[in-house]
């Protein structure tokens, strides 16, 4: 079991910390404060090498292994986690799904383009009444001779406003459930396709949120993506890439917290000592480290897992749960550690902490994630 | 254009003071604080890469010292420079400034028409600066130190602006010439993803002494031109008084009235 | 080579005026002569530099040596790299000294290879150990301080640090020879052309000259800050410095701000290092100067270490109250 980095890994966590503190950090506070996302950051991630690393290479990304792309997500991360997840999320998530189902004529169509950074791709799968629950999906696809008619709306989408081309889940037929649900490839542009940015977030603010809707939307026929019952299956390798991706996000804002945490403990003299000296304040800077050790490994292992292809569902699941509930202690601890400053941007750790809080909510709650741990263990499904 | 950069591995010069330590007149290298490529000489690649945008041509980074400074030409390519040579031999340990230089001379005489020959400035350990000097003199090029930034003009003649303490010199030179590259250039590039990939697995070519003769009792600990008789850390600490006060106005009260009772205002 | 006890230095000269750096030369020339108990000669190279050789012996050169050339009116790397090799070959000193600045940095290292031995570049004192010349000089980022001798002691050649070394008082009734001496510069050996020399001139009082600096680092953050500390060096009658970061960061105009390993070496009365980390490359360029105050909002920076008075905030919050309280104080 060889536990230390390569020479190839220890170089892109290097780089993508450089890259993270020259070119997020500088603009972060005025970003997150107008909750504004930086579009030129995508062209920046993407000339750097660090938009799409686990895609291949034929398609424009680098075609890394999952955990040297879960160490260089985790750099990002330490500087803003809804900036790095709006920046890459298209490469992860629609993109390994169209990756995978698309035709080879859509992934020459769709992906050096993404890649690149000139072209953002967009999933859309949550609706107001299927979160959790995908065979609740009401958005509909209806065949009309040589085109399909889209109509619903998508809510909570990562770019939605922004992005250029949608990767839609759409229920073919509500009788089949499940099985009738595919996924379409929808562009900016279209007539009866039209989107909103969502305002007011608490937390994921200088990324880029939008709510989209579909009115009488025409697709050709050539924009279905994979067959009609096979939308969810064909979207799990990109929602298992984007957890892994989280967990590691999430490690990477608690070390950031922990790093504000240390220093700001040696800094801060009260009672007659840097506040780093009162034994309480040095049992919560431990705890983090504790936490963020065990988080780091665990989802390390599970990067490697899913690179060697071994099934890691249980350990996934894990991975995610474990990483998100630390990273929202690490960094609440963390605001108290710094006082009523630790509230105020001039620190990292609000930012974080907001970021946290939205983390244990995408890529399956804990709750989800329990029982999806539980079914593996027990071989009996909680819910159906 | 055919361009060779000179790079050297060097102790983090951005690391914590705290962490330099001494023992018998040795520097500890500090666990933990990886050896990095001299910033200089990154610069230098840079600077090179700058050239290479323009004009086009090849970047060849070269160091001196074992298997471990196989790091720092990796680091020249991640940047995006095409070849790299490692210069390892018994004979070259132990060498100091002026041997460096001869070494790098005699390796650099067997790459096929080099136009430019690219320094850092100094080293971040011992900053004499004079191996960019040197292999000037033994390639018998011209040289012009200190560069901050450099243009390549037609009929093979270079333009570089030189750094003087308050300002600068514009100088021309005729290729093929060595410069030494200064911080002024600005901060050097990322390496990039492709570039580490491609480095990592780029065969970098490891010379000795077989390959470019030079004469054993010019290089190596022997020819040593200085003897060191001791490494110290400079005392420079002071007593520090804390000025405080319960509002900015009144630590500036303070502050003010301890520099005026100090004569300094 | 015949070998003398001379100790050469090689003066620098700006309009008829030996620079400060030409003085500290014969000061510690003047040291090391009467260690070796040789003599200590100056070299000046230029044209029309009469007046400069005299004022050589005024600061202490027991002979001087001039260089006339109209090929050497302008310096240039290649032909003074020349005249200096062959007029050390001509003399035959056993310590040849220069000044670390833009000359020295450039010929320094090829005099020395022309003439068989090894330089050592930026020596913050020399001295004499039975023949020896001991050097010292600043490694590490200044982090360490190294003591070296030479292997060879038939010729020694070091550069020293700007303003590490005192000059003697001006002493007019010192009398000495001065001797024209002659070089031959071939044309093709000069492959290098000074084309421009531009000055990057700060408004106000020089760097060097400055009784009191203030200077910034990283933790300034913008350009604005710096106007801040500009208004601040004015009510002082200072001068404005920085680290290498703010330069970097385009919050200065020129490089010609930087103190420390890669700038300039200040001893102000009154140092005021804001926002500066304290790192030792910085340190090495502004460590004696005689009153170091650090204002930064980190307590455990290590600028705190080496300053005699500190204030721990924010500048921004501190520093406009401070000009005030200053402007107050002397206008009283």
């Amino acid at each position: 079991m060889d536990f230390e980095l390569n020479e190839e890994q220890i170089m892109f966590q290097d780089m993508a910390r450089k890259f993270a503190e020259r070119e997020i950090l500088p603009t972060l506070k005025e970003n997150v404060r107008e909750d504004r996302f930086d579009r030129d950051i995508v062209k920046k991630l993407a000339s750097q090498g660090l938009l799409a690393p686990h895609l291949p290479q034929e398609y424009g990304g680098l075609g890394l292994d999952y955990l040297t792309s879960a160490i260089i997500w985790e750099q990002l991360c330490w500087a803003s986690l809804a900036i790095t997840q709006a920046a890459t999320s298209g490469p992860i998530q629609p993109g390994t799904n169209l990756l995978d189902a698309g035709t080879e004529e859509q992934k020459q169509k769709y992906l050096p383009p993404v890649c690149s950074g000139d072209s953002m791709l967009v999933g859309a799968v949550v609706e107001p009444n299927a979160g959790s629950d995908s065979s609740m999906i009401e958005t509909s696809a209806v065949r009309k001779d040589d085109h399909w008619v889209i109509n619903g709306n998508k809510i909570f989408i990562t770019n939605g406003e922004i992005g250029d081309v949608i990767l839609v889940i759409a229920q073919t037929d509500k009788t089949q459930g499940m099985k009738g649900l595919a996924t379409f490839i929808i562009e900016r542009g279209m007539p009866g396709f039209s989107s909103v940015p969502l305002k007011g977030k608490m937390g994921w603010r200088g990324g880029s949120e939008g709510n989209l809707r579909f009115t009488d939307v025409e697709v050709p026929l050539e924009n279905k993506v994979g067959e009609t019952g096979r939308a969810l299956r064909n979207a799990l390798r990109g929602i298992d890439t984007a957890r892994l991706f989280l967990s590691a996000g999430c490690i990477g804002i608690a070390q950031s917290c922990l790093d504000s945490c240390v220093k700001y403990a040696k800094e801060r003299v009260q009672f007659g000592k840097p506040i780093g000296g009162h034994q309480l304040v040095q049992g919560v800077i431990a705890d983090m480290a504790m936490k963020i050790e065990a988080a780091r490994w665990l989802a390390y292992r599970v990067a490697d897992m899913k690179t060697r292809g071994i099934r890691h569902i249980k350990e996934m699941s894990c991975s995610k749960s474990f990483s998100a509930e630390m990273a929202l202690w690490v960094t609440s601890q963390a605001i108290k550690i710094h006082g009523a400053f630790g509230t105020v941007d001039d620190y990292p750790v609000a930012h974080h902490y907001q970021d946290a809080i939205v983390a244990t909510i995408l890529g399956g709650t804990a709750q989800m994630h329990q029982l999806t741990i539980g079914q593996q263990l027990l071989g009996i499904p909680a819910f159906s | 254009m055919n361009i060779v950069v000179c790079v050297k591995q060097v102790l983090d010069p951005e690391m914590p003071t705290e962490k330099f330590r001494l023992k018998d007149n040795q520097v500890i290298s500090p666990e933990g604080i990886p050896l990095v490529i001299n910033p200089c000489d990154a610069q230098a690649v840079e600077a090179a890469l700058r050239v290479k945008e323009k004009h086009g041509g090849k970047i060849t980074a070269i160091t001196v010292g074992t298997d471990e400074s196989k790091e720092v030409v990796r680091r020249a390519l991640a940047m995006g420079a095409d070849e790299g040579i490692i210069l390892t031999d018994d004979a070259f340990a132990g060498s100091d400034s002026l041997a460096t230089a001869y070494i790098l001379a005699q390796a650099i005489q067997k790459i096929d028409a080099v136009d430019l020959v690219l320094c850092g400035r100094e080293a971040a350990d011992w900053s004499m600066g004079i191996v960019g000097p040197v292999l000037a003199e033994r390639l018998n090029l011209p040289l012009i130190t200190l560069a901050k930034n450099i243009e390549l003009l037609d009929n093979n003649i270079l333009k570089v602006e030189r750094i003087i303490p308050d300002g600068y010199q514009v100088f021309e030179v005729s290729l093929p010439a060595v410069l030494t590259v200064s911080n002024e250039i600005g901060l050097p590039r990322l390496p990039t993803g492709m570039g580490i990939i491609n480095a990592v697995r780029k065969e970098i070519p490891v010379w000795s002494n077989q390959d470019i003769n030079t004469d054993v009792s010019l290089i190596g600990a022997n020819a040593e031109g200085l003897k060191l008789l001791s490494l110290s850390m400079p005392e420079r600490e002071r007593k520090c008084e804390i000025v405080g006060g319960e509002t900015p106005d009144e630590v500036a009260g303070n502050l003010a009235g301890k520099l005026r009772v100090a004569g300094v205002i | 080579m015949a070998q003398n006890s001379t100790v050469l230095i090689c003066g620098e000269q700006e309009e008829g005026k030996i620079t400060a750096v030409t003085k500290e030369l014969l000061g510690v020339g003047k040291i090391l002569a009467g260690g070796l108990n040789g003599k200590l000669s100056a070299l000046i190279i230029g044209s029309d530099i009469r007046d400069s050789g005299e004022e050589a012996i005024v600061y202490g050169a027991d002979n001087v040596y001039l260089v006339e050339d109209p090929l050497l009116s302008q310096y240039n790397p290649d032909s003074y790299t020349t005249a200096i090799t062959q007029a050390c070959q001509q003399i035959g000193p056993s310590v040849v000294l220069l000044g670390h600045t833009t000359m020295g940095r450039d010929v320094a290292g090829r005099v020395a290879f022309r003439l068989g031995c090894f330089p050592c570049m930026n020596c913050t004192n020399l001295d004499i150990d039975s023949k020896s010349l001991v050097q010292t000089r600043s490694v590490y980022g200044g982090n360490a301080i190294a003591v070296v001798v030479s292997r060879d002691s038939q010729l020694q050649l070091a550069t020293i640090k700007p303003r590490a070394m005192t000059p003697l008082e001006p002493d007019s009734s010192r009398k000495g020879e001065i001797e024209n001496i002659k070089v031959k510069i071939d044309d093709p050996a000069i492959r290098t052309k000074l084309v421009s020399t531009t000055k990057e001139e700060v408004e106000g009082i020089k760097l060097e000259d400055a009784r009191v600096i203030v200077a910034g680092g990283g933790g300034i953050g913008d350009a604005e800050g710096f106007q801040l500390l500009q208004d601040f060096a004015r009510i002082l009658g200072g001068a404005v410095g920085t680290t290498t970061v703010p330069y970097d960061e385009g919050w200065v105009p020129t490089t010609s701000m930087v103190i420390g390993d890669s700038g300039k070496t200040v001893k102000p009365d009154l140092y005021i290092a804001i926002g500066i980390r304290g790192a030792s490359q910085h340190i090495t360029g502004c460590s004696e100067s005689k009153l170091m105050v650090a204002i930064n909002k980190d307590s455990d920076a290590g600028i705190f270490k080496v300053s005699d008075l500190g204030v721990v905030a924010d500048y921004r919050k501190v520093l406009p109250p401070l000009i005030e309280r200053c402007k107050a104080l002397l206008a009283t």
